[in-house]
C-alpha cells in the first residue's frame, strides 16, 4: 500500500510539474503569424486612450461605482513625470500621489482586480510593478510577456501610490492613460549546435565511464 | 589533537561524491523533460549539457574505489561539507547557461542562494525565464530543504554504511523520528508531497478564479506551494506574492510556510495519534509566544511609526505574513523592498530582524537559531538562576518536553549556546564587512542575518551587481547557516590541517623516507 501510494505520489507531482507547461504555447499560436496577419486581428486602440484631459472626463462618466478615479486637470497633465520602475520600486516620496509616464511591457497574467479594474505587471528592464488598468484596456493586451514572447508594450500614464489605501496598502500605479506601442511577438531564441553537440558528447561520456566502472568493479569484486 | 586526512579517505568521500553528482545530473532530466514538452529547445539544450558535464564528472569519481566502501564519522563531515560545494557549483551550470546571470558567480549565488532555501535571487530579467530554468530552481529548494545526502540515502546510497547517522546529523538534521534514518528520510519526503498537492489544489482554484488560467494557475500554484512548504521563497515572477492581490494566496502560504517550520518529528507524533504533543512541545510554544511579541512590536510600529496607510486590518494582513515569512526563514514578500526598509520605518526592520534571526523549529526546512536552542538557553538560564539561591547539595534538575519530557544536562544547554554564538558571530562579520563596503548599518545588519538564517529577504543590499567579496561572504553565511557551522568549520579546519604547509613539509619527507 505504501509503495502503491508513493508511486501515484510521484506520477501525479510530475505531471503536476509537466502539464501546466503544456496549454501555454497554443495560447499564443496567433504570434506565429506575419505582423500584417496579427494587426487585422486586433481591434483598434479606442480613440479615448490617447488625448487629452477629454480622455479623464470620459473615464470619470463611466467610473465604477465606489472607485475614485484621480482628477485629472490640464495644469495636472503637464506635471506629469517620466520615470522608470526601478524609480517607482524604490517608493520614491517625490512621485507618490504624482503622475507618473513609462514605457513598459507586460508580462505575466491579467489579474482580477476592483470593480472596473484589472491587475497587470509592467516590466521595463529595471524594475517592475502591479498596475491597476481599466477593463477597456485591457483587452488590447494581447501579448503577455513570458519565455519566448515578447509581451505588448504599452506607453502607461497614471497615478503612483506609494501606499495605495484602497488596496490593502499595496504599492501600485492607477492607470488612466495607455497607449499601445507595440502588440508583442513571438521571439525565437537561436539554438545553439554546439550545446547540443558538447551535451550529447558529455551523456555519451559519462555512460562509457559507468560502464567502464562497472566492468572494472565487478572484476575486482570477483 | 587534529588529525589529518589521508589520501585514502579523499578516495573514499570522492567515490561517494561522485554517485551523488550522477543523482544530480538524472535530476536534471526531469527540467530537461519539461523543456521538450514546452518546445523551449535552447534550455533543452542547457540541461542536456549540465547532464552531460555533471554525470561525467560523477562516474569519473566513482573510479576513486571500485568497492562501495562505508564511513566513518570523519569521512561522513568531509563528505557533507564536499558535498554542498560540489552540489552548488554543479547546479549553477544550468542557471548559467540560461543567460539570466551576467557571471558565473552570480549563478553559483542563485544555486547556493535555491539548495540552502535562503530565496534570495540576483536572477535577471526573471518575466522571460524559461518554465524548465523555474522548475530546476524549484527542484533545487526542494532537494536543499529535504537536504542532498537525505536524498541520496533514500535511493539506497550509505545505507550498508556506518556513517548515516553523522551524515544525517551533519546536514543540520537534528531528530530522527523512526528507528531507522532512512525511514526517517522517507517520511520527511511523503510530508513533503502532502502538503504540496493540498497546497497546489487550494491555489489552483484561487489562482483561477484570480483570472489566470487553468494551466497558469496550475503552475503558479504548485510552484509557490512547494516553495512555501521547503521555505525557500523564490516565486515565478519577481515582486514576490504581492504579484496575486489575493487574500487567500497569503492565507494558504502562511499555512504552508508555519508547517514547513515545524519539526517534521511532530507531523510523526501527531499522525500516531498524538495531539497533545502539539500543544506541550516547547518548540511550539516558544515559536507561539516569539510570533505573537514579534507581531505586536510591529502592528504598534506600522501603525504609529510608518508611512504606510490603511486600516487596522489591512496593517495586521501585511504584519503578520511578514512575520510568518521571516520566522519561517521563507523570505515571501507582500511588501515592496523599499516599502519595509523605506515607508515602514526602522521599527518594523528591527522586528522582522528579530524574526529572521531567532528562526523555526529544529528538524524543519527552515533557519535561523531555531526555536528549540531558544528555550534551551532560557532553561540554562534559568536553571543557574535556580542553583545560585539553592542550598549548596541541592541537585537542580530542569525538564523541558520535546517528544516526551526530557531533562536539560550540560551538554545539551552548552551545544545549543554554541550554535546561537556562531550564529550571532556571523550576523556580526557578515554587518562589519558590509558597513565597511559603505552601507548603512541597519540594512547591512538585515541583509546578513537574512543570509545566515536563511530567510532570504533584503532591504536592497543584495543586488546582481554587488561587489564580489560580498557575495563569496554571502555564499559563506548562507551555507553556514544551513548546515549549522559545524560541517562547514569542520571541512575547513579539516583541510587547513591537511593541506597546510607544515604537514605539507612533512607528508613529502615521510614518503622521500620511505622510498630509502
Amino acid at each position: 500500500m505504501n509503495r502503491v501510494l508513493k508511486a501515484s505520489l510521484t506520477i501525479v507531482l510530475a505531471l503536476l510539474v509537466c502539464l501546466p507547461t503544456v496549454a501555454v504555447p497554443s495560447a499564443y499560436a496567433h504570434l506565429e503569424l506575419p505582423k500584417e496577419e496579427q494587426e487585422k486581428l486586433y481591434p483598434k486602440f479606442p480613440e479615448h486612450a490617447v488625448g487629452t484631459t477629454d480622455a479623464a472626463k470620459k473615464l470619470e462618466a463611466q467610473k465604477p461605482k465606489g472607485l475614485v478615479i484621480p482628477e485629472v486637470s490640464r495644469e495636472v497633465t503637464s506635471n506629469v513625470f517620466e520615470v522608470s520602475l526601478s524609480e517607482l520600486e524604490g517608493a520614491s516620496a517625490r512621485y507618490d500621489e504624482k503622475l507618473v509616464q513609462f514605457e513598459a511591457e507586460a508580462v505575466g497574467d491579467i489579474i482580477e482586480g476592483p470593480k472596473g479594474y484589472k491587475w497587470v505587471l509592467f516590466d521595463d528592464g529595471t524594475g517592475s510593478i502591479s498596475c491597476l488598468v481599466p477593463d477597456d484596456y485591457t483587452r488590447y493586451i494581447t501579448s503577455l510577456g513570458r519565455y519566448g514572447i515578447q509581451g505588448s508594450v504599452l506607453r502607461v500614464t497614471g497615478v503612483y501610490k506609494v501606499s495605495d489605501d484602497d488596496q490593502a496598502g499595496e504599492m501600485d500605479v492607477r492607470v488612466y492613460k495607455a497607449e499601445l506601442l507595440d502588440s508583442g511577438e513571438a521571439i525565437q531564441e537561436p539554438l545553439e549546435p554546439t550545446r547540443l553537440y558538447a551535451g550529447l558528447g558529455f551523456v555519451l561520456l559519462a555512460l562509457l565511464l559507468l560502464a567502464f566502472y562497472k566492468t572494472v568493479s565487478k572484476k575486482a569484486g570477483s | 589533537m587534529w588529525t589529518r586526512y589521508q589520501l585514502e579517505d579523499f578516495r573514499i568521500v570522492g567515490h561517494f561524491l561522485g554517485v551523488i553528482l550522477i543523482l544530480l545530473g538524472a535530476a536534471m532530466g526531469i527540467p530537461l523533460f519539461v523543456a521538450l514538452i514546452n518546445r523551449e529547445w535552447q534550455p533543452a539544450c542547457d540541461f542536456l549539457l549540465s547532464m552531460g558535464i555533471t554525470m561525467s564528472v560523477g562516474s569519473a569519481m566513482l573510479l576513486l574505489k571500485l568497492k562501495t566502501p562505508s564511513l566513518n564519522g570523519r569521512q561522513a563531515i568531509l563528505l557533507t561539507g564536499l558535498t554542498w560545494v560540489f552540489i552548488s557549483f554543479f547546479g549553477a551550470i544550468p542557471f548559467y547557461l540560461s543567460g539570466h546571470h551576467a557571471s558565473f558567480i552570480n549563478a553559483f549565488f542563485e544555486s547556493v542562494s535555491a539548495y540552502t532555501t535562503t530565496g534570495v535571487s540576483i536572477l535577471q530579467d526573471p518575466h522571460h525565464l524559461a518554465y524548465s530554468h523555474n522548475i530546476w530552481r524549484l527542484m533545487s529548494m526542494i532537494i536543499g530543504a529535504q537536504g542532498i545526502i537525505a536524498f541520496a540515502m533514500t535511493v539506497g546510497i550509505f545505507s550498508r554504511s556506518s556513517g548515516a547517522g553523522s551524515l544525517y546529523k551533519a546536514e543540520g538534521k537534528s531528530d530522527s523520528v523512526l528507528p531507522n534514518i532512512i525511514a526517517t528520510v522517507r517520511f520527511s519526503i511523503i510530508i513533503t508531497c502532502a502538503f504540496v498537492l493540498l497546497g497546489t489544489f487550494v491555489l489552483t482554484i484561487a489562482g483561477f478564479f484570480q483570472g489566470m488560467s487553468v494551466s497558469r494557475s496550475l503552475y503558479h500554484a504548485f510552484y509557490l506551494s512547494g516553495s512555501a512548504f521547503s521555505t525557500g521563497g523564490f516565486t515565478p515572477m519577481a515582486n514576490s506574492v504581492i504579484y496575486y492581490h489575493s487574500v487567500i494566496f497569503e492565507s494558504t502560504l502562511m499555512i504552508l510556510m508555519i508547517s514547513g517550520a515545524m519539526n517534521f518529528s511532530l507531523f510523526f507524533t501527531m499522525w500516531g495519534g498524538n495531539f497533545k504533543e502539539f500543544f506541550k512541545n516547547i518548540e511550539v510554544k516558544t515559536l507561539a509566544i516569539w510570533a505573537i511579541i514579534v507581531v505586536v512590536i510591529m502592528g504598534t510600529a506600522l501603525a504609529h511609526d510608518s508611512a504606510l496607510g490603511g486600516s487596522v486590518f489591512t496593517l495586521m494582513r501585511r504584519g503578520v505574513f511578514t512575520v510568518i515569512s521571516s520566522i519561517s526563514g521563507t523570505g515571501f514578500q507582500t511588501l515592496y523592498t523599499a516599502q519595509f526598509a523605506i515607508a515602514a520605518g526602522p521599527a518594523v526592520m528591527f522586528a522582522i530582524v528579530l524574526a529572521m534571526g531567532f528562526g523555526g523549529s529544529t528538524g524543519s526546512t527552515s533557519g535561523g537559531i531555531k526555536a528549540l536552542r531558544i528555550a534551551l538557553i532560557v532553561k540554562s538560564v534559568i536553571a543557574d538562576v535556580k542553583r545560585a539561591l539553592s542550598p549548596d547539595r541541592a541537585a537542580v534538575r530542569v525538564k523541558y518536553h520535546h517528544m516526551g519530557v526530557r531533562v536539560l544536562d550540560s551538554q545539551t544547554a552548552s551545544s545549543a549556546m554554541t550554535v546561537f554564538l556562531l550564529y550571532v558571530i556571523t550576523y556580526l562579520i557578515g554587518t562589519m564587512i558590509y558597513v565597511s563596503l559603505g552601507y548603512a548599518p541597519m540594512n547591512a545588519a538585515f541583509d546578513s542575518i537574512a543570509a545566515t538564517s536563511n530567510a532570504g529577504m533584503s532591504s536592497g543590499v543584495i543586488s546582481a551587481d554587488m561587489p564580489m567579496l560580498m557575495k563569496v561572504v554571502f555564499i559563506l553565511q548562507m551555507w553556514g547557516g544551513r548546515l549549522e557551522f559545524i560541517a562547514l568549520l569542520a571541512l575547513f579546519a579539516g583541510l587547513f590541517v591537511t593541506f597546510r604547509p607544515q604537514a605539507l613539509k612533512e607528508k613529502f619527507k615521510e614518503m622521500r623516507e620511505s622510498h630509502e
